[in-house]
C-alpha cells in the first residue's frame, strides 16, 4: 500500500486508487481481522429460534433457565420470530404435516444461519418409525449439529452449541448462503449415510 | 354403572325394537348394535331419553376386521364397525351403539344431532376411509390434505409408502 493518502491532487480517480481498493477488498476477503472479528462477534451473539414441538422442548427451557443459563455463552436471546435469529434448535418430533412449516420459518431466518438437531425424534424419527413422522429434519433444511438423545440432557446441547461457536470462529471468509447450505448437507449426509442424496448433491456419479 | 344403562335400553326396545339387533355387555359396558340406516333414529330416541338422556357423544371410532378371519378363523360380520361412544352427563351412564358396514358403504352423519361428531367423523374418516353422508365438511383432521391413504386401514403398512423411510427394506 501507498503510504501518502489515495487521491489524486486533481480530484480525479487513478488507476492506481481502483487498484488500492481492489486491493482492500482482497484484503478483507482473506481469513484476516476483519474475518476474525466478524467470527468472534458472531459466536458470542448467537440469538437461537426454538422450534419446539415435544418434550425436547422442555430440556430447552431448563437450558435457558437460571440454573443453566445458556446466557453464559453467548445465546442469551430466544427470539421467536424467525427474522430476528440466526440458530434454530429443532427440539422435537416434526411430522409430515408440521414438515412444510419448519422449512417455511427456516427460509425466514436471515444469513447466516445454523441448524442444531436436537434429540431422536428432530435427527431420525426417533421411535416414532411411521408413516406420519419426518424421519429426521435434515431431509428438508441442513443441519449442522445433531444432538443424541431422548431428550438430550440441557449440557449435551450446550456442548452442541459450544461446537458450533467453536467452527463458527475458525470460519476463513465467508461462505456464501448455497455455500453454506451444500457444506451442511453433505456433512449431514455422511453423518446419516444416506446415499441418494449424497448422490444428488455431489452430481450422480460417485 | 351397567344397571342404570339398562332401564334407557328397554325404552328403547319399546320404541324402536325392531331396529336393534342385539345388545351385549363387554368390557366396555353396554354395547347397542344396530343396522347402519337406523343409527341416526337410535342416537335420537337415546339423546331424548327420559329419564338418562344421552346429551354427550364423547367419540366415534371404528375396527378395521380385515384380518380377522386369518387370525381368528371366525367370520366378521363386515369389514368395518362403528362405535358411538355415548354418555348421560346428567345420570352419568355411558353407552356404545355399534353398526357395521362395508368398503365403500357410507354412513349417515350424525352431526345434525351432536356437534361433536363434526371432528370425530373426520377423524374416522381422515384413518379409515369411511365416508359419512351429510356431513357438512368432510375432509383430512390429522393427515396432510394430500395424503392419499387410509392409516389405519390393516393393508396399509406401518412405516408408510416413502421408499426413503425404510433404507434397510
Amino acid at each position: 500500500m501507498r503510504d501518502k493518502p489515495p487521491g489524486d491532487p486533481s480530484g480525479r480517480v487513478t488507476l492506481a486508487d481502483l487498484n488500492e481498493a481492489a486491493e482492500m477488498v482482497r484484503e478483507l476477503k482473506k481469513p484476516g481481522a476483519a474475518a476474525k472479528f466478524v467470527n468472534w462477534s458472531r459466536k458470542h451473539s448467537l440469538w437461537p429460534i426454538p422450534f419446539g414441538t415435544a418434550c425436547c422442548a422442555i430440556e430447552f427451557m431448563g437450558m435457558v433457565g437460571s440454573s443453566l443459563d445458556l446466557s453464559r455463552f453467548g445465546a442469551e436471546f430466544v427470539r421467536f420470530s424467525p427474522r430476528q435469529c440466526d440458530l434454530m434448535i429443532v427440539a422435537g418430533t416434526i411430522t409430515n404435516k408440521m414438515a412444510p412449516v419448519l422449512k417455511t420459518i427456516y427460509e425466514q431466518m436471515a444469513e447466516p444461519k445454523w441448524v442444531i438437531s436436537m434429540g431422536a425424534c428432530a435427527c431420525t424419527g426417533g421411535m416414532f418409525n411411521t408413516y406420519s413422522v419426518l424421519q429426521g429434519c435434515d431431509r428438508i433444511i441442513p443441519v449442522d449439529y445433531y444432538v443424541p438423545g431422548c431428550a438430550p440432557r440441557p449440557e449435551a446441547v450446550m456442548y452442541a452449541i459450544l461446537q458450533l461457536q467453536e467452527r463458527i470462529g475458525n470460519e476463513t471468509g465467508v461462505l456464501s448462503s448455497k455455500e453454506r447450505h451444500r457444506e451442511a448437507w453433505i456433512r449431514g449426509v455422511k453423518g446419516r449415510g444416506r446415499t441418494p442424496k449424497d448422490q444428488l448433491l455431489r452430481g450422480g456419479g460417485e | 354403572m351397567n344397571q342404570q344403562a339398562q332401564p334407557a335400553i328397554e325404552r328403547l326396545k319399546n320404541t324402536l325394537g325392531g331396529k336393534i339387533q342385539e345388545v351385549y355387555e363387554d368390557g366396555r359396558g353396554l354395547v347397542v348394535r344396530v343396522g347402519l340406516d337406523s343409527v341416526p333414529a337410535v342416537l335420537e330416541a337415546l339423546r331424548s331419553d327420559a329419564s338418562s338422556p344421552f346429551d354427550m357423544l364423547t367419540d366415534i371410532t371404528a375396527v378395521d376386521w380385515s384380518r380377522w378371519t386369518e387370525e381368528t378363523g371366525m367370520q366378521p360380520q363386515a369389514r368395518f364397525s362403528l362405535y358411538y361412544n355415548l354418555y348421560s352427563v346428567s345420570a352419568a351412564v355411558r353407552l356404545f351403539v355399534e353398526s357395521w358396514l362395508e368398503d365403500g358403504q357410507e354412513a349417515p352423519s350424525a352431526t345434525p344431532l351432536y356437534a361433536s361428531a363434526n371432528w370425530a367423523e373426520r377423524i374416522v374418516f381422515d384413518m379409515f376411509g369411511i365416508r359419512f353422508s351429510g356431513h357438512p365438511d368432510l375432509r383430512r383432521i390429522y393427515l396432510p390434505d394430500d395424503f392419499e391413504y387410509s392409516p389405519l386401514r390393516k393393508e396399509f403398512p406401518r412405516r408408510g409408502v416413502d421408499p426413503q423411510d425404510f433404507p434397510q427394506e
